[in-house]
């Protein structure tokens, strides 16, 4: 299913920590304006993939192509400069930085016009409120759902291509995790905004999503839209059943 | 009382100057967690190309001495920084993702390799320099005792004032200063957020330097002297300085710095001046007693 349109496109990603391999040749194609989740069981891989197209760790082998462009040997910052940001696992919140500079530090690389940055800055406001009440306040004492919105404003700061999300509903409470998900929702209605997800939360993801992956120690096992993969048995006795949402 | 007060225009002085190395010691540690021992070598390097390029503007027949210490601030900063980033390049970049005790032990290399360097390039006797900024106030004079404001004393303490606001200006409103901060809290996400983390360590390393430099020419001002060794004492002090403040902490070097300055001070004039530095390291023991992240440090618990 090459397509023109695809923003982001790995083929036969391998990375290792160490002698642990985590990705054990990985593709994975991403089209602009979509939603695509990836799901997969603790230990899948899914933030090492995350990590791998930002060059930490880098590929041993494979291909990470951005826009056409091989980016498989850029610096991580290079990497983040062509407007590719991450919601990390753990957030990783500045703890001691409020939260009006975290949010600049979303901004910094790429956007340098004072207009765009104050335009950017409210873009994040429309979709979480609460940060503007809490700017000067530092990161490290924010609760969790207010260092995850913060943590996916700072990744909307820097006006990103394509976003990534590391489970930004783990931990929070459902009506927050609903929150988030509604406003990713948003970017990409309106703003035509191209997300890859990753989620324990099968359900709620592959709802949200146009296409999903499956990932199984280090390998894609399954694709298919959204509500292909909600349909399938092995889906469903893997990540959906005996869950929460049943 | 009037001893006093001498005692402590003079320890302010001296703390000044142990400040401003401090600075790059806590900066350094702050952002890649290693003590860099070649520092205070190069607090002397910076003496030295102050020394150097005072006696080159003399010879070339300047003689308005305001413009001759603004030339060789300048200098001494430029030329040190540069040292610092060398330093840096080639003897702990390489070494960064080795074992954590690697670049100390290249730090400790690179502080030989640097005042031995003095010493064959420079000789191993003392360089005086006459007095160059002279005159002063008297403060008080009672029964004979005289407290003296030198000039020299408040060309050492504005400058120092000055510098500082300028980095303070730095580190919390600039760009620079906020990509050091990110740096420090998480190497990682300031990479995923764009920052070129190694060119953050540098400029970290730039800055300590000039400003060691800078304590370089107001020891050379004040003292009227350099020499190849005079890096290891001052660095020890300062690093002395650093911990006591708490390391990591900026507001804490200075602190430290200042206090380091009187304590040795005020000990040299109450008791006796041989046991001035076992007076200042055993504060800093009974204050990591009490207190083992220093005066300002934070404890370490803050992890998300």
């Amino acid at each position: 299913m090459t397509s023109s349109t695809s923003l982001l496109e790995i083929r036969g990603l391998r990375a290792a920590y160490g002698k642990i391999e985590a990705l054990k040749g990985v593709d994975i194609e991403i089209s602009s304006g979509e939603i695509v989740a990836l799901i997969g069981a603790n230990g899948a891989g899914k933030s090492t993939l995350m990590m791998t197209i930002f060059g930490k760790p880098r590929a041993r082998a494979g291909q990470i192509l951005f826009d056409g462009r091989d980016i498989t040997d850029l610096e991580t910052h290079q990497i983040a400069r062509l407007r590719i940001a991450q919601s990390p696992e753990g957030r990783r919140i500045f703890p001691r930085m409020s939260v009006a500079e975290n949010l600049q530090m979303g901004a910094d690389a790429t956007e340098t016009d004072e207009t765009d940055r104050a335009a950017g800055l409210e873009r994040v406001f429309t979709l979480f409120p609460r940060l503007k009440e809490r700017m000067t306040q530092r990161g490290g004492t924010l609760s969790g759902g207010e260092q995850q919105m913060l943590a996916i404003g700072r990744a909307l700061m820097s006006r990103p291509r394509l976003l990534m999300l590391d489970e930004p509903s783990l931990g929070l409470a459902p009506l927050i995790a609903r929150q988030i998900f509604d406003a990713i929702r948003t970017l990409n209605r309106q703003d035509g905004l191209t997300v890859l997800i990753v989620e324990q939360n099968a359900n709620h993801a592959l709802r949200l999503a146009h296409r999903g992956y499956v990932m199984v120690n280090g390998l894609i096992t399954l694709s298919g839209t959204g509500s292909e993969l909600l349909q399938r048995p092995e889906v469903r006795s893997a990540y959906l059943e005996g869950g929460r949402h049943g | 009382m009037d001893y006093f007060a001498q005692q402590v225009i003079n320890g302010v002085v001296l703390g000044s100057i142990y400040g401003l190395i401090a600075i790059g010691y806590t900066m350094v540690y702050g952002i890649v967690g290693m003590i860099n021992f070649a520092h205070g070598d190069i607090f002397m390097i910076g003496g030295f190309i102050a020394l150097i390029s005072f006696l080159i503007l003399v010879s070339l027949g300047l003689t308005f001495v305001p413009v001759i210490l603004l030339i060789v601030l300048l200098v001494s900063m430029a030329i040190t920084a540069l040292y610092g980033w060398t330093v840096e390049r080639i003897a702990y970049r390489p070494l960064r993702h080795s074992f954590r005790l690697a670049p100390m032990l290249s730090a400790i290399g690179m502080s030989f390799v640097l005042s031995n360097y003095s010493q064959v390039a420079q000789g191993a006797r003392v360089k005086p320099v006459p007095p160059i900024i002279t005159g002063g106030y008297t403060l008080l004079d009672s029964n004979g005792f005289v407290v003296r404001l030198s000039n020299v004393q408040i060309v050492v303490v504005i400058t120092t004032i000055v510098l500082l606001a300028i980095f303070t200006w730095l580190v919390s409103r600039t760009r620079l200063g906020r990509d050091m901060r990110a740096c420090e809290q998480d190497q990682t996400m300031a990479a995923l957020l764009g920052v070129d983390v190694d060119r953050t360590i540098s400029m970290t390393f730039v800055i300590g330097a000039a400003l060691a430099a800078v304590a370089g020419m107001m020891y050379l001002l004040y003292y009227g002297l350099v020499d190849f060794y005079m890096g290891f004492v001052a660095g020890i002090k300062a690093f002395t300085a650093a911990v006591l403040g708490g390391i990591g902490s900026l507001p804490g070097a200075m602190l430290g710095g200042l206090l380091i300055g009187l304590i040795e001070t005020l000990w040299s004039a109450y008791f006796s001046v041989e046991y001035k530095d076992v007076a200042a390291f055993s504060i800093l023991i009974i204050v990591l007693i009490f207190l083992p992240t220093g005066l300002l440090g934070r404890p370490e618990v803050e992890k998300v």
